[in-house]
């Protein structure tokens, strides 16, 4: 028994080995010599023929396999991601003057944060301990957040900027303002739609409200006014009514929002 | 007959041939449209091409040897009515009639973000086709047309319609929003988004394909209709609205 | 300019080298994570990651040492990390029926002869570590002396390595080919 097993376990070594020296010999790596005795070896040898064979097909499919191509916008996708980092870096720079330690680490931290975010925004398959670090790095997720609210060249990247606001929990001053500033001055309304949706979920906090309520007067988007409204209507903010009425005598307000208006008005008194 | 025949398309060849084609060489930047018929479409190239959609423009004998210009000031530097000027990374185009504007067609490299504004009620159907670029449209008559997009895309429209359809490939965010006309998106079913979809007057259909998985509502009570939810697992945004009109998401 | 002094460009705060790097290495770096992950859409992410990962990390990397092996490490790290992350998912093994569908796309789906799709199954079999031997060695034609040096191990270890995973790789192939 003992024997039987043993000479079992020699041919499988031997057969590794084997195999092993036909892989150099596909290859073509070794020696005249060596090569030859391999030779000697396949002409007598139908398992070592048949072995040389199949590996011949295995080593074949393997280096004649194609490449992938990934696709187009991989690249551009990338440079996006890129930019976004120069940005950071800059700022990070500008933003931080004083103990360089301090800067190291802020720099550090932000860095951190910022590979987190961009991977977030590029792809959805984000690791939860990735989230849990944005939500630790608080701080730099709001700069990071305000940088993006302030990307002149793209609309996408600012409305992405509103969206990750309303998925913080909490807002200071600082985003309050520069959601406000988006809200009622940004050109493209559908970044101004994201800020108001990020603004209303802080609907309770008595500033937000007030700057709610002051954009009613100075809001010169027809789409963000009607939503402005209904957003207002369902605060129950009594105060807007006046505001409203004037909408609706306004001739030079679309019909769209003036309907919205006489809405409020019905349902606020 | 025949002849005469034969002599008309050569004369519509030979215009075309001769100039009522327009480059830029640019792969990247920004390309501002501002004109109200426009279709642009995405390429593997690396030159913006613009062209007319119809090659039968009025011939005007008396204007032969001038040039047009317009009260801003602006000139038909394309020989096809309309206006590009180039600054820096920035690519505009402009039309010089205040009503009719020309129909063009636009080329663009895929690495170029395009921007469309306008205003006016002259204006007819405007259509983005394979654009794979960032876009950002703001209209107000115009009806939108995307067809097979990667995004991200954001566009208003305060009477006209839009519809889009995506590529397998969806990039966010996506904010498709329309006053007075309905907002028609096809996307593929295994798309990972956070929706939101909103009306106050109309109505919304979604595909049973999706699952949506329904987010809490704040404690806000909502008028109107308003969905807000993730489909497979969430991801990137996606806005739709149609105030006064209906809301449709399909499956590709 | 040599992978190396870029990469120390970007060490010194040049980050927009990255993109050099990025444009001379991404697709083998894809290419690397489609066959580890079997995913495409799934390696484009972490080939963007791994890029990102170069400016999260400058500080760590070595002057004077190979970029190439060095981006390998990189890249094996997000992978192992995402593989960490997810080992439910490929606890359960591979769905090897699925995979033709996940690695080829449209265009080159029609060309995909039948053994690389059995090609493809097989890989699908091996241990990790295997099959990253032989996507190194053979779809990346890395020499043994790279792929030595980004494992840090010796060449004739990874010889011995590499030759037992085409064994391997051998003998799913042909229980494969029989059931088909």
């Amino acid at each position: 028994m003992l024997s039987a097993g043993g000479g079992q376990e020699v041919r499988c070594m031997e057969k590794e080995k084997l195999e092993s020296l036909l892989i150099d010999y596909l290859d073509n790596i070794l020696s005249k010599e060596a090569k030859e005795k391999v030779d000697g070896m396949l002409a007598e040898n139908e398992e070592a023929r048949k072995l040389l064979q199949e590996l011949n097909v295995i080593i074949g499919a393997l280096d004649n396999s194609q490449p992938l191509q990934p696709s187009a916008s991989m690249q551009r996708r990338f440079e996006e991601s890129l930019a976004n980092e120069v940005v950071l870096e800059r700022k990070s720079k500008q933003i931080f003057r004083i103990p360089s330690m301090y800067r190291v680490a802020a720099t550090v931290g932000l860095i951190l944060v910022s590979v987190g975010i961009a991977y977030w925004i590029n792809k959805h398959r984000q690791q939860a301990d990735e989230l849990s670090q944005m939500k630790t790095e608080m701080e730099a997720t709001k700069k990071m957040l305000m940088a993006m609210l302030d990307n002149m060249q793209s609309a996408s990247q600012r409305v992405q900027g509103a969206t990750i606001a309303y998925t913080i929990g909490k807002a200071d001053d600082e985003i309050v303002n520069a959601l406000a500033k988006a809200l009622n001055e940004d050109k493209n309304t559908n970044v101004r739609l994201a800020a108001l949706e990020a603004l209303a979920k802080f609907y309770q906090e008595e500033n937000v409200r007030q700057l709610l309520i002051k954009s009613l007067s100075i809001q010169n988007d027809e789409v963000v006014q009607i939503a402005l409204i209904q957003v207002l209507v369902q605060m129950k903010e009594k105060g807007i009514v006046k505001e409203l009425e004037k909408i609706t005598r306004d001739t030079e307000v679309l019909k769209a929002v003036k309907d919205e208006a006489f809405t409020g008005i019905l349902k606020l008194s | 007959m025949k002849t005469k025949l034969l002599m008309v398309i050569g004369f519509l060849v030979a215009t075309f041939v001769n100039g009522q084609d327009y480059k830029i060489a640019k792969s990247a930047g920004r390309l501002e449209v501002y004109i109200g018929n426009v279709e642009i479409e995405g390429y593997a190239g690396n030159e913006i091409l613009f062209a007319t959609k119809d090659h039968d423009r009025d011939e005007d004998d008396r204007a032969r040897g001038l040039r047009s210009i317009n009260s801003s000031g602006l000139e038909d530097n394309t020989g096809l009515g309309i206006n590009v000027t180039t600054k820096g990374d920035v690519i505009e185009v402009r039309q010089l009639k205040k009503m009719n504007s020309p129909e063009i067609r636009i080329k663009v490299p895929k690495g170029v973000t395009v921007y469309y504004e306008h205003q006016s009620q002259y204006g007819g159907e405007v259509k983005f086709r394979n654009v794979e670029g960032e876009i950002e449209v703001s209209t107000h008559y115009n009806n939108l047309e995307f067809e097979n997009i990667t995004g991200p895309v954001t566009a208003k429209a305060i009477y006209g319609s839009i519809d889009a359809t995506f590529t397998d490939n969806v990039k966010g965010p996506v904010s498709l929003i329309s006053v007075y006309g309905h907002v028609d998106v096809t996307i593929p079913v295994s798309t990972k988004a956070n929706l939101k979809l909103n009306t106050s007057y109309g109505e919304i259909f979604v595909a049973p394909d999706f699952k949506i998985e329904m987010e809490k509502q704040g404690e806000l009570v909502s008028y109107g209709d308003k969905i807000s939810g993730k489909i497979n697992g969430g991801g990137m945004t996606i806005d739709l609205g149609a105030n006064y009109s209906k809301i449709y998401l399909r499956k590709k | 300019m040599t992978d190396e002094s870029l990469m120390e460009a970007v060490k010194h705060g040049n980050l927009q080298q990255v993109s050099v790097l990025f444009e001379r290495h991404h697709k083998a770096i894809f290419n690397f994570l489609a066959k580890m992950a079997m995913d495409r859409e799934l390696a484009e992410d972490l080939t963007q990651n791994v890029f990102l990962r170069l400016i999260k990390y400058r500080n760590s990397y070595q002057e004077g040492k190979r970029f190439q092996s060095w981006l390998y490490q990189v890249a094996r790290n997000v992978f192992s990390d995402h593989y960490q992350l997810n080992k439910k998912m490929y606890s359960k093994g591979m769905d090897v029926e699925k995979l033709k569908d996940t690695l080829a796309d449209t265009n080159e789906f029609h060309d995909q002869t039948e053994r690389e799709v059995l090609l493809h199954q097989s890989l699908a079999l091996l241990a990790h570590e295997d099959r990253e031997l032989l996507v190194l060695t053979r779809f990346e034609q890395m020499k043994y002396e790279d792929v030595a040096a980004v494992m840090e191990t010796t060449v004739a270890n990874i010889k011995v390595k590499v030759h037992r995973a085409i064994g391997r790789l051998r003998q799913h192939y042909f229980e494969l080919e029989k059931t088909n």
